[in-house]
């Protein structure tokens, strides 16, 4: 029932969305030119890093291809679904929270689907698709649909992350900084996390979930890791998601109790 | 049924603790309209949060139907319309049709409910050449109309209205009015806050008065008058002064109100009646005088006026 409510939700905010693209064409032209842009120049560096014969602890342009094609789907996802989740802070300090908890439907959903960027979404997954053709890799399709998902999975864990940082103003109110903070997280992305010491990859794969934004997908569809890794890390996950989970949920409790309205 | 039990509300103001609600109790029945007044920052909204689950109470609690309103907020506000006047709930760069298709698929209202409510607001709030228009374009007043149709459009239960007639014109402002006494005789449950005591009479079941967040009166609006004395309004035309210290003495006093026809306009306690008509007599050569009770109205604004 529930979830039959949030798909009609998203059904709508896809209908904003066209009738907002009718309205601002050229932000959305400019916004297509930027993603394009940037993919190529991303390509580019890591093809000259390639051609200097620059090699990244057993990783082949190849496997850096398919890196970037997860890494690219990570981003994407970030800014066409989840971006906004470091923005909420805003709607707390506003006020705007009162008209969203008196409405049903969670209002954190409500706000992440009313801001979805469908056009970024589409977006990326035409770009991710033609990365992988373009690097010619053989590897089965259950692989790269594991791979998605687990990109996915690592998405909403970054935005309770970063939606925990935004539960601060409850407690201090204008939280500016976050918003900044919160984004330079999307940093352990930009190149494969093999290069970090043993003990950061451990964290980064129980505490938090930064070796699976795109590193852990890569090697997956690369056949780079042994089954034993890969069932210890994808566990490492489960427990990173619950546990981001749990705070979340404490943290919101925890932040409605305390929160004080304004406007009297 | 909406209780509120001892409701208490602080909040920190450096190490010191600013009360804002002070054990705060009473009960509003199915089928009631209830009307908040007081001046401003006397706690009515605050109290309206709490109400509506939005707010924890440091102290105490509100149930509605017997069920926390903060614990079980997820449960009872889809049976809740609440409007919160000076905050947009629309997305502000759709049109308010596209809004309110929004509010139909968050309420999940059928096809036909939603005609039939759709009507019956537009009947009322007159929004429906509004419709096409993108929100941020609409004025104040229009934007006000819109948010009040977003909450009744599912027929919720319960109806919580904090200060809904800022901005409306006059117009809409009594249609509103209407709109809600006939939600009220359909066994809605209304609480409403406002400055504006002209409807209360004809509408509300009773009335809180809120003052530095205590409850001043609470009651049937009607027996405002008992506990104020029974004031009554006097008006009196003279042809000529006849004792000018006498005179003087009584125009001088805060209640007479001297207007340009040279009539006397005094509100005064009914216990005192005998003594001023006595005084008038005596200080004027009265041509007409006439006695008259005021409106409940006159008197909440005066209750107000007073501990402002």
């Amino acid at each position: 029932m529930l979830l039959r409510k949030y798909v009609s939700l998203l059904k709508i905010a896809g209908k904003f969305e066209l009738k907002r693209i009718k309205y601002y064409k050229i932000d959305y032209v400019i916004n297509l030119f930027g993603k394009v842009m940037f993919l190529l120049t991303n390509l580019l560096f890591w093809r000259i890093l390639s051609n200097i014969g620059y090699e990244l602890k057993g990783w082949e342009y190849k496997d850096i291809t398919v890196f970037i094609a997860f890494s690219e789907l990570f981003y994407g996802l970030e800014n066409a679904v989840f971006s906004m989740s470091s923005r909420f802070w805003r709607y707390i300090y506003s006020g705007n929270l009162e008209c969203g908890l008196v409405r049903p439907v969670d209002t954190r959903i409500r706000f992440l689907l009313l801001n979805v960027d469908f056009v970024g979404l589409i977006c990326t997954i035409i770009e991710f698709v033609t990365i992988l053709l373009i690097c010619h890799i053989n590897q089965s399709v259950l692989c790269i649909i594991a791979g998605v998902i687990l990109v996915l999975c690592s998405n909403i864990v970054l935005s309770l992350i970063r939606l925990c940082m935004s539960y601060t103003a409850f407690w201090h109110g204008r939280m500016d900084a976050i918003s900044e903070f919160a984004d330079s997280l999307n940093t352990f992305n930009k190149y494969p996390l093999v290069i970090m010491p043993r003990p950061v990859i451990l964290i980064f794969k129980i505490l938090l979930p930064f070796y699976f934004f795109s590193t852990f997908e890569a090697e997956l569809v690369r056949g780079m890791m042994d089954t034993k890794i890969l069932l210890t890390s994808l566990a490492m996950f489960v427990i990173c998601l619950l546990f981001w989970i749990c705070i979340n949920n404490v943290i919101w409790r925890r932040g409605l109790e305390r929160y004080e309205g304004i406007n009297g | 049924m909406i209780e509120l039990k001892n409701v208490c509300k602080y909040y920190e103001k450096g190490k010191k603790k600013e009360i804002i609600l002070k054990d705060i109790s009473f009960t509003i029945g199915d089928n009631k309209v209830i009307a908040l007044l007081g001046p401003n920052g006397s706690g009515k909204s605050t109290l309206i949060k709490c109400i509506c689950g939005v707010i924890k109470p440091d102290e105490g609690g509100v149930f509605i139907d017997g069920k926390n309103s903060f614990i079980c907020r997820k449960k009872i506000i889809s049976g809740m319309g609440v409007v919160f006047n000076q905050k947009p709930s629309f997305i502000v760069d759709l049109s308010v049709n596209d809004n309110l298709q929004y509010f139909k698929a968050i309420y999940g209202i059928k096809k036909e409910e939603y005609a039939k409510n759709f009507e019956r607001l537009n009947k009322y709030l007159d929004f429906s050449e509004l419709l096409d228009r993108p929100y941020r374009k609409l004025s104040f007043g229009e934007r006000v109309k819109c948010e009040i149709a977003s909450v009744l459009l599912h027929n919720p239960k319960y109806i919580i209205l904090d200060e809904p007639t800022i901005g409306l014109d006059y117009g809409v402002k009594k249609r509103l009015y209407n709109l809600l006494d006939e939600l009220k005789k359909e066994g809605h449950t209304i609480v409403v806050t406002t400055h504006e005591t002209e409807y209360i009479e004809g509408i509300c079941d009773e009335v809180v008065i809120l003052s530095d967040g205590v409850i001043k009166y609470y009651g049937e609006p009607e027996k405002v008058l008992d506990i104020n004395g029974n004031i009554k309004k006097i008006t009196v035309e003279y042809d000529e002064v006849i004792d000018e210290e006498l005179a003087r003495e009584i125009e001088g006093k805060d209640f007479c109100k001297k207007n340009p026809n040279g009539l006397e306009l005094t509100y005064y306690n009914a216990r005192e009646k005998n003594k001023i008509i006595s005084d008038l007599t005596s200080a004027y050569d009265i041509k007409k005088l006439n006695v008259v009770d005021t409106s409940i109205r006159e008197v909440l604004e005066d209750v107000i006026k007073k501990i402002r």
